[in-house]
C-alpha cells in the first residue's frame, strides 16, 4: 500500500478538478436536443466561437423555445462567475419551494389582534416543520397592503409579483407551491413527490369535462394536450381556487406570470372580477390555447380541501370538504375572515393534527 | 516507461479467492435447501409463485390506468381537418367572382342572439365535403361555397421536407379583380418554390365570424394575427412565419430569408434600438437587444408607427403566446383606435415580449413605395433613403387604396419580378 500513497495526491487533485468542471458546467437542465441529434451537435460545435448563429431558424442553439426549459440564471456568465455563483448558492437549491403568503394586509387596514398573530405563528410552524422534514425550500412572503397595489386595476397583482420574486430567489427550483396563510398541512408524512409529482398524469385532469362550475367552453382551438404540465390548480364550488397551487419554473410560467395581468383586460372587467387574479386566469384559460395546453386540475381535496364553512351551499358534495378518515393532505380555511371565525377553525384543525400525529407511546404519559 | 499496478498479491490470486467465496456460498445454500422438509419446500414454492403472480398482475393494472386518459387532438377553429397535399396552400382564386355573387350572407349562417343582434357564426363542427360527394354534385354554387368553407381546414402534415418558413397572405375577393389576386398569390408561390418555403393564403372573408365588427375591410388588420396563428397550426413543423400584405410584392425573389432578416447580422443592421415603441412613448426598445433570441420581427415606419405590411413570428412558445394574446376576444374587442395601437400596448406592457421583439426599420422588410420619388436605386454616394428602391426585398404599396392604383401597381411590380 505504501507505493499507492504516492498517487493519492495527484489522484485527489484530478478528481477535484473533474468534479469542479462538471459542477460548473452543469446547469441543471435536461439533456439538450444536441445529445440525441448529431447535426445539432455539429452546429453547436461550429458556432461555439461565433457571436451570431447562422440564422434564427437554428433554435437549438439558444434553448428550443418550446417553453420547457428552466430559465438558467448562469446562462451568460463566464466560468469564474459561475463558480462564484455556485459556491455562494450551493446550500439553497431545493427542488421544490413552498411560498407562504403571510401578514395579509399587514395590519394596515385593521389592527392585528392576538389571534391573528397566533394563527400566523401556527401556520408558519406547520409549513416550516413540513419543509424541513422533506427537504423543501420555504420562503415566507409579506402580503402587506402596498400603495402600488392600491389602484383598483392592480389589486390582484401582488400574488403574481411574489411568485416572480420567488422565482428569482430560487432560480434552480423546479416547482413552486403557493400556500395561503389560512392553510394547514394535515398529513406531514406525505411527500409531494409521492402525493403529486410521481403520478402527475394519474391525479390530474387536463380538461374540465368532469367538473366545470364556471361553464367554461370545453373545446377551444390550438390546445396541445401533449405538452407537459406547468401549472396545477384546483377548482372549488365557485371556480378556480388559487389558495394552494403548483407552478413549474419554466419559460412558459414566466410568460404566463407576465401576461396574467393586462390593463386592457382588467379595465373591461374589473367590475365583474371579484376574485381578481383568479378571474383573470380563468379568462386566459377560457380563450388562449397555449395557456390551456399546460394547465392541469387536481381534485380540490388533494391539496386544498375545505372546512364545512366554505362552499356551505354545497354541504352534501363530498368533493370539497376535508375528511380526516380519508387522509386529506391539506385543509384550507378559505374565506374564514368573511363571517366565520378563523381562530376557531385554526384551533380545531391544529388539535386534530396533534391527535392524528401523536405517537403511540405519548399516550402512556396522559 | 510502462506503469504497472504494484500489488503484493500475485495476479489472479484475488480472483480465484472471490470465485471460491461465491461457490462456497452457493454450496451452503444448497445444503440448507436439502435440509428442508417437503412441506417447507412446498410452502416456499407456493409463496414464490404467488409473489410472482401479484407482481405481474400489478404491472398489468398499472399499464391500464396509465393509458386511461385520452385527450382531444389539437385543432384549429374547425374540429375537422383535411390533409393538404402540397406545401402551397391557397384557395381556388377563380372562384372569386362566383363568391362575390353568393355574398357573405350566402356563405355563413346568420344567427340572432338573445339581445336582438344578428351575427355570422362559424360552424366549428362543419364536416368537409368528401371527394365522392364532390363528384356527385353538379351544383357549381354549392361546390364553390363548400371549397370556401373547407379551405380553412387544410393542414400540411407531411414530415419529410417540411418547409421551415411559411409565407402568409390574405386575399380579398370583394375589392380585387381575379387577375390581381392571381398575381399576388403567384408572387408568393414563386418565392416559396425557389427556397422550399410553404405558402398559406386565405380569403379575408373566411374570418368574418371571428370579428366583432364582422366587417373584414374595417377590421382587416385584426385578421393578420388570426391567419398567422392558423398558419402555425397548418404547418406544425415550420419555424418562422412571414406575413406579407396583399398590397405588397416580394421583389427580390432570389434572396432567401435565412440570408436576410433571419440572419442576426443583417437583423442587427435594421434594428431600431432605444426608440419609442409607439410615438411619444416612454417605453423604448432595448438598447442592448439580443438578436439571437429574436422571436418576433415587426417593422416600424419613419413616423414611429408600426408598419404591419410584413412581419415575422417564430412558431415556438413566444410566437404562440404573442398571437393568441392578440386574438383573445377579450383583448381584440377592446376599443382600440387601431390594430397597431393594440400591438403597441402589448409590447409596452410586457417586457418578456418586448425583449424578444426586434423592431426594425420598415425599409429592410417592407419598404414603402413612393410614387413621387420613384424606385430608382440611389447612387453609391447618395444619402440613404427610407422609401422603396430597387434591390429591397419587399415593396409595400401602402396608400395605394387612396391613390386607387392597387391593382395596377401590383401588376407593374409583379411583372418586374418576372423579368
Amino acid at each position: 500500500m505504501g507505493q499507492f500513497s504516492r498517487f493519492k495526491k495527484p489522484l485527489l487533485v484530478f478528481l477535484t478538478v473533474t468534479f469542479l468542471i462538471f459542477w460548473i458546467r452543469d446547469n441543471g437542465s435536461k439533456t439538450s436536443a444536441a445529445d440525441s441529434r448529431s447535426d445539432i451537435a455539429q452546429a453547436l460545435k461550429n458556432n461555439q466561437n461565433v457571436k451570431y448563429p447562422p440564422n434564427l431558424l437554428n433554435r437549438y442553439l439558444y434553448g428550443n423555445g418550446e417553453g420547457d426549459a428552466r430559465v438558467d440564471p448562469t446562462q451568460y456568465m463566464s466560468w469564474w462567475n459561475k463558480l462564484v455563483y455556485k459556491l455562494t448558492n450551493w446550500r439553497r437549491e431545493p427542488r421544490i419551494v413552498i411560498i407562504l403568503a403571510a401578514n395579509e394586509g399587514g395590519g394596515v387596514l385593521k389592527w392585528k389582534n392576538e389571534q391573528d398573530w397566533a394563527i400566523e405563528r401556527l401556520s408558519i410552524n406547520n409549513k416550516k416543520s413540513y419543509a424541513k422534514k422533506h427537504g423543501y425550500g420555504l420562503t415566507i412572503k409579506d402580503q402587506t397592503v402596498a400603495k402600488r397595489y392600491s389602484h383598483e386595476y392592480r389589486e390582484g397583482w401582488q400574488k403574481v409579483d411574489i411568485l416572480r420574486q420567488a422565482m428569482r430567489e430560487f432560480p434552480n427550483a423546479e416547482w413552486f407551491w403557493w400556500l395561503d396563510l389560512d392553510t394547514l398541512i394535515m398529513e406531514p408524512e406525505f411527500s409531494l413527490e409521492e402525493h403529486i409529482f410521481d403520478r402527475l398524469n394519474n391525479v390530474t385532469s387536463r380538461t374540465l369535462q368532469d367538473f366545470n362550475p364556471l361553464n367554461i367552453p370545453l373545446d377551444i382551438p390550438y390546445v396541445d394536450y401533449t405538452e407537459e404540465l406547468n401549472l396545477l390548480i384546483t377548482q372549488d364550488c365557485g371556480g378556480f381556487n388559487l389558495g394552494s397551487f403548483f407552478i413549474r419554473n419554466t419559460e412558459w410560467a414566466h410568460m404566463v406570470l407576465e401576461l396574467w395581468w393586462d390593463p386592457a383586460l382588467y379595465e373591461q372587467k374589473h367590475m365583474y372580477w371579484e376574485h381578481k387574479e383568479q378571474d383573470a386566469l380563468e379568462a386566459l384559460y377560457a380563450n388562449q390555447g397555449w395557456i390551456r395546453s399546460r394547465v392541469g386540475f387536481l381534485p380540490l381535496r388533494s391539496i386544498n380541501s375545505f372546512p364545512p364553512g366554505a362552499c356551505s351551499e354545497f354541504q352534501d358534495d363530498k368533493r370539497f370538504f376535508y375528511d380526516d378518515k380519508e387522509k386529506d393532505f391539506i385543509v384550507n380555511m378559505a374565506g374564514c375572515n368573511f363571517g366565520r371565525d378563523c381562530w376557531d377553525e385554526m384551533q380545531h384543525y391544529t388539535r386534530l393534527l396533534e391527535d392524528k400525529n401523536r405517537k403511540w407511546f405519548s399516550r402512556l404519559f396522559h | 516507461m510502462v506503469l504497472k499496478p504494484k500489488s503484493k498479491l500475485k495476479s489472479g490470486s484475488k480472483k480465484s479467492w472471490a470465485w471460491s467465496l461465491g461457490i462456497s456460498k452457493l454450496d451452503s445454500l444448497q445444503r440448507a435447501l436439502k435440509k428442508l422438509t417437503p412441506l417447507q419446500r412446498k410452502s416456499i414454492s407456493i409463496l414464490t409463485g404467488f409473489t410472482l403472480l401479484v407482481y405481474f398482475l400489478s404491472s398489468l393494472f398499472q399499464l391500464r390506468s396509465g393509458s386511461g386518459k385520452v385527450y382531444p387532438v389539437e385543432h384549429g377553429y374547425y374540429q375537422n381537418e383535411i390533409p393538404a397535399s402540397r406545401q402551397f396552400i391557397f384557395p381556388y382564386i377563380e372562384h372569386g367572382s362566383v363568391l362575390r355573387e353568393i355574398g357573405i350572407k350566402g356563405l355563413f349562417t346568420l344567427r340572432t342572439e338573445l339581445n336582438g343582434e344578428s351575427k355570422f357564426v362559424l360552424n366549428t363542427q362543419d364536416k368537409p365535403l368528401s371527394d365522392d360527394e364532390k363528384k356527385k354534385t353538379t351544383d357549381q354554387i354549392l361546390l364553390v361555397k363548400r371549397s370556401f368553407l373547407d379551405h380553412g381546414k387544410l393542414v400540411y402534415r407531411k414530415e419529410s421536407n417540411h418547409p421551415e418558413i411559411v409565407i402568409v397572405t390574405l386575399i380579398d375577393f370583394e375589392n380585387y379583380p381575379v387577375d390581381t389576386i392571381v398575381d399576388i398569390v403567384q408572387n408568393r408561390v414563386d418565392y416559396a418554390q425557389r427556397h422550399n418555403y410553404g405558402v398559406y393564403v386565405r380569403w379575408i372573408q373566411e374570418f368574418i365570424p371571428l370579428l366583432k365588427s364582422q366587417n373584414p375591410h374595417a377590421s382587416y388588420e385584426y385578421i393578420k394575427p388570426l391567419i398567422m396563428r392558423a398558419a402555425m397550426h397548418a404547418f406544425p413543423q415550420a419555424k418562422y412565419l412571414m406575413f406579407v400584405d396583399q398590397d405588397a410584392v416580394i421583389m427580390k425573389t432570389n434572396l432567401p430569408l435565412q440570408q436576410h432578416i433571419l440572419n442576426p447580422k443583417i437583423l442587427e443592421l435594421g434594428l431600431l434600438k432605444d426608440k419609442p415603441v409607439v410615438p411619444n412613448s416612454n417605453i423604448k426598445t432595448y438598447k442592448h437587444f439580443q438578436t439571437a433570441g429574436t422571436k418576433i420581427i415587426v417593422p416600424q415606419g419613419p413616423d414611429g408607427v408600426f408598419d404591419l405590411s410584413t412581419f415575422l413570428v417564430s412558431t415556438d412558445l413566444y410566437g404562440k403566446a404573442f398571437l393568441e394574446y392578440l386574438i383573445d376576444p377579450l383583448f381584440m374587442d377592446y376599443d382600440w383606435p387601431s390594430f397597431e395601437s393594440s400591438l403597441g400596448h402589448l409590447l409596452q406592457w410586457h417586457p418578456q415580449l418586448l425583449k424578444r421583439t426586434a423592431v426594425v426599420s420598415n425599409k429592410i422588410i417592407a419598404a414603402t413605395y413612393d410614387p413621387v420619388k420613384g424606385f430608382a436605386a440611389p447612387g453609391p454616394d447618395a444619402k440613404p433613403v427610407m422609401h422603396y428602391t430597387e434591390g429591397d426585398l419587399v415593396i409595400s404599396l401602402k396608400g395605394c387604396k387612396q391613390r386607387g392604383s392597387c391593382a395596377s401597381d401590383i401588376n407593374t411590380f409583379y411583372a418586374q419580378t418576372r423579368k
